[in-house]
Parts: structure tokens; sequence; C-alpha cells
């Protein structure tokens, strides 16, 4: 039985230097625990998917996001609960 | 499933597709509000609704920062103000101004349930309620209103039908003002359902729990988007199995997030209701599917097919998807709340003929269409049998939300601004149905009422 409950940071943008730490400190600093990363950069557009355990998260997930995009002013970045994703994608 | 693909999918069609929660709706009964004395029954329900409703607006807010989706509306809908009217006596409009003063408390978009269910004659409330719509939706802002003629198995009630032809035009001409919006809160159906989550016509049933959430997702433009992406030689049945496939992925979120409504409401879940609801927002659009489908303008010959196969594979799609699906379930065409209806009314590729024989093949009705301000109560009456007879033989709800646009005609717009959008004035059949309409009485139930 799975108790941890997760969350998905998405990061979506112009690539430039420090993206995915500055978006890891946020999370490290909120006590989200990371557990896979998924980024790659194309033609200087960069996409990250961050999948963290939010079960002792100290913040709300609006609360993060508004962290990473005060960081990122000029990036689109959804914080979201993991049951949207297992809810639309599983049968 | 965590992929990268289905996040980078869902994420899009929230933020580049117009995905989103159309209304979660708390449906309250106001059956232990009754009273003889209608003020202690206004009383009564300002009450309980305030109780009901105290964290409705909250816990939608907290579900849109959970899971990154609009909630775009939270309502409520109650049971049918006729009964509480029946028992007390009193004017009805008193129900109204406290339906209305309850939802502005709440903080809640729309309250419906002004309501009578007549198909089969009036009883006590019935007609005081009817009388009363029109200074009802003159003197408040959030109720809604709704009167059920007919049923498959009632037949149509014509009295009330010729009765409803007035109450319209009426509740235009104390709303002319206010670009006659009075009617864009009325309903007239066949085949009303009591679970509906969407205005104007949600009403909280007899048959349902004391309190039930219920929600309505929409998700026109996510539909689109797939189509778009599928090449112009994709058979049909291959473009009916894209949307069935998409329309599960809409009715799931719909399904997480009402049932998570629910729970933290404290409320027994009541259903969703996966209608693809559309927004006169760019990118939002029921007549764009259409359109993308392969028709010139929403309107044109095929369009009424093309709507059957989106209508139906909606539903398949949205049925797996969740433990309680009910409501309208299909597809609307409310011509001002879409962006490509209103062009193709504009162009005059859409007619009311073809919006009429639409509703043959999908849910809701002939909906949010601005007639002619001159229009006679008997011709409205005659568009409300025409609607309600398709509604009656085909074992289906319909529905007519018509707006006779006082001091405007053919060629002119009335603009509501919100989601209830903009229309054009739509040219209708001007000749008398008079005779007809006057004759009142019952057109008795179909052969298919004898299903027993």
């Amino acid at each position: 039985m799975n108790d941890t409950e997760r969350a998905v940071i998405t990061i979506v943008g112009k690539d430039r230097v420090g993206i995915l730490a500055g978006a890891a400190v946020e999370v490290a600093e909120a006590n989200g625990n990371v557990i896979n990363v998924n980024q790659t950069v194309m033609d200087g557009f960069f996409t990250m998917t961050m999948i963290i355990d939010i079960t002792g998260l100290g913040i709300s997930l609006d609360e993060l996001q508004k962290k990473i995009e005060a960081r990122f002013p000029d990036m689109k970045i959804h914080v979201m609960h993991e049951n949207i994703f297992n809810a639309m994608h599983t049968i | 499933m965590l992929t990268i693909d289905n996040i980078m999918e869902t994420v899009n069609m929230i933020q580049n597709e117009n995905l989103d929660i159309r209304t979660i709706t708390m449906g309250i009964s106001l059956l232990d509000c009754a009273d003889s004395d209608i003020d202690a029954s206004c009383r009564k329900i300002t009450e309980k609704i305030r109780r009901r409703t105290e964290k409705l607006v909250r816990t939608g807010e907290a579900l849109e920062k959970k899971y990154g989706i609009p909630i775009v509306n939270k309502r409520i809908s109650v049971t049918p103000i006729s009964i509480l009217a029946g028992v007390s006596g009193g004017d009805p409009v008193k129900y109204a101004l406290a339906l209305d003063k309850a939802a502005k408390e709440a903080g809640v978009d729309f309250i419906g349930g002004f309501s009578a269910l007549v198909h089969r004659g009036f009883s006590a409330g019935d007609l005081e309620l009817i009388k009363a719509i029109p200074e009802a939706l003159a003197s408040t802002d959030l109720v809604c209103s709704s009167v059920n003629v007919g049923t498959t198995k009632a037949g149509i009630n014509m009295d009330a039908v010729r009765i409803m032809g007035r109450t319209v035009v009426r509740a235009a001409e104390l709303t002319r003002d206010r670009n006659c919006i009075g009617c864009a809160k009325l309903v007239v159906f066949c085949n009303a359902v009591e679970d509906n989550p969407f205005m104007a016509g949600a009403f909280h049933g007899i048959g349902n729990a004391d309190v039930a959430v219920s929600a309505g997702v929409s998700g026109p433009g996510v539909v689109r988007s797939v189509l778009a992406g599928m090449p112009k030689d994709a058979p049909l049945d291959v473009v009916a199995e894209e949307i069935k496939k998409t329309a599960f992925k809409i009715t799931r979120v719909g399904q997480l997030i009402g049932k998570e409504a629910a729970d933290l409401l404290g409320a027994e879940f009541g259903i969703i209701d996966l209608s693809l609801a559309p927004t006169p927002a760019i990118g939002d659009s029921v007549a764009h599917i259409i359109e993308e489908m392969g028709i010139e303008k929403c309107g044109g010959c095929g369009t009424t097919a093309a709507l059957a196969l989106l209508n139906d594979a909606v539903k398949k799609g949205g049925l797996m998807a969740s433990s309680s699906v009910g409501g309208l379930s299909g597809a609307f065409i409310p011509v001002s709340e879409d962006e490509g209806m209103i062009s193709a009314a504009r162009a005059g590729a859409l007619t009311i003929e073809k919006l009429e024989a639409m509703t043959a093949v999908c849910s809701v009705g002939l909906d949010m269409i601005v007639l002619p301000g001159d229009t006679s109560a008997e011709v409205i009456s005659a568009l409300i049998a025409d609607e309600a007879a398709i509604g009656m033989v085909n074992s289906k709800t319909t529905a007519v939300r018509v707006i006779p646009a006082i001091g405007k005609n053919v060629g002119e717009d009335l603009d509501f601004g919100g989601l209830l959008g903009s229309g054009p004035v739509m040219p209708i059949s001007r000749l008398a149905p008079n005779v007809f309409v006057e004759r009142g009485g019952r057109i008795p139930a179909p052969m298919q009422s004898l299903k027993n």
C-alpha cells in the first residue's frame, strides 16, 4: 500500500542556468522530497517534470507554486497533486 | 500513471485547451423548510442554505489549488419552490428574494430551483409560482427558474405551454432595460431531470438525498484539439473512438473533484454531468468541433449527423470514467455561449430550424437563442410545444430558453456579458399558431410511454 502522497511540478519555458536547482531548493525548503526528475532542453526550450513526495510538506501546493513562480516569473509553472494524473490516465 | 507524456498532456489540456470544471453544484433539499407561514419558511430556507454552504466556495477554491484546475462556478440547486409555495400560500416572489439573499451570502454564481413540475397538471403552488416568475427574475440577480411541461410518460400539458409563452414574454418585458436578462434565467423543459448541475435548469428533485454535490466538466477545447491533431481523412468511427477516449479523461477529472468536494463538504456525491459545455471564450466551442469534423460552418448539412456522433461518443467515454453519471450528459448547443455558434448564426449559416433538428440528437435543446423583440407569446408557446414533442417522442430531455430582445430585430445583437455571452437576433417563422396554442389541453403520451 502506498501511503505517501505525491505532487507533480512542471516547468516549461526558455532555458537558462539554474532552473532545476532553483526548483529543487524551494522543494527542499518546504520539506518535500524529490522522487523523480525528467528534463529536456530542445532548441533552447526547457521542459521539466518533477515528482515530489509531499507527505511532510510544510506549505500548500499553491504556495509552493507561487514560490517557484517568484523565482522564474517568465516560465509556465504548475504544481498539482498526483491524483489528477492518476485519475485521468488509469482505467 | 506518472509518465512525462501523461503529465504534459494533462497540463496542456488545462493550460491551452480550456479544460476546467464548469461547476460544482450543491443540491439542498428544502422540504424541511416548508411552513404554512411564508415568512417563517423563508427564514428557515436562508438559515439552512447558510449552514450547508458555509464551506462550499472555500472548498472549491482549495480543490482548484490542489489540482491546478479552474472550478469556474460554484452553484446551488434547491427543491422546486412550487412545493413550498403550495404549503405556505402567499407571494412566491418572497421565496425568490430569500434564495437570492442566501446565494449572495454563500458567494455562489447562481441558485436554481424556482421551479414547478406541471407535466400532469397543476396543483397547489404551481400556478402561483409560474405567475410570479417574471417578477421574481426581474427582482433578483442569481435566481434561476424552470418549468417542466411534459414527459414521455405523461404527454405534454398544453395549458402550461400556453402560459409559458406569455411568461417568457413578460420576463423579457420586465427586464427590457437589462438586455431582457430575465429570460436567460428561465428554462421550459420536457423530461426534466432532477440532478442537473447546470443553470438555468438545475433543481434538487425530491428523490434526492438531503444534500448532494454534483459536478459538470467542460472540455470542448480539448475535444477539438484532439480532432485537429487527426488526419483529415480519418474515418468517422476512428474519430468517434478518439472523442470517446478524450471524454473518458475529461470526465475522470470531474469525478475526482466532484467526489472529493462531496467528501469535504459532508454531502452525498450526486453525479457527474459529462456534458461538453462551451463558453464564449476562444477555443471552447462545440460548433468548432463540428467544423473540425469537416463541415464548412456549423449549421450546414451534416451538422446533425456530426453532433449525433459527438454526443454519443462523449457519453460512451464518460460513462466508463464515473461511478455515477447523470444530469443532461451530452453536447450543449447554447447559441450565445458558444463562440462558433455566435459566428455561424451571424453569418446566417445556423438557423433556428437547424438548431431544432440538432436538439433531437443532443442534450439541452433550444438554448440561449435571441429572438426578435416582437415575437408573439403564441409563437414562443408553439416553439416550446415543438421542442417538447421532440423530447417526448424520443424519451430525452429537451428544453427551451429563448430571449425575445424587446426593441431589437434581426441584424442586431444582445450582450449579457460573462458566461451568458452575447447573441445575434435570429429570425423565426412569423406564421400564426394561435388557434393551435389556444386549444390548450394535453398532447397525449405516445406509444413509447408503455414500457411495462
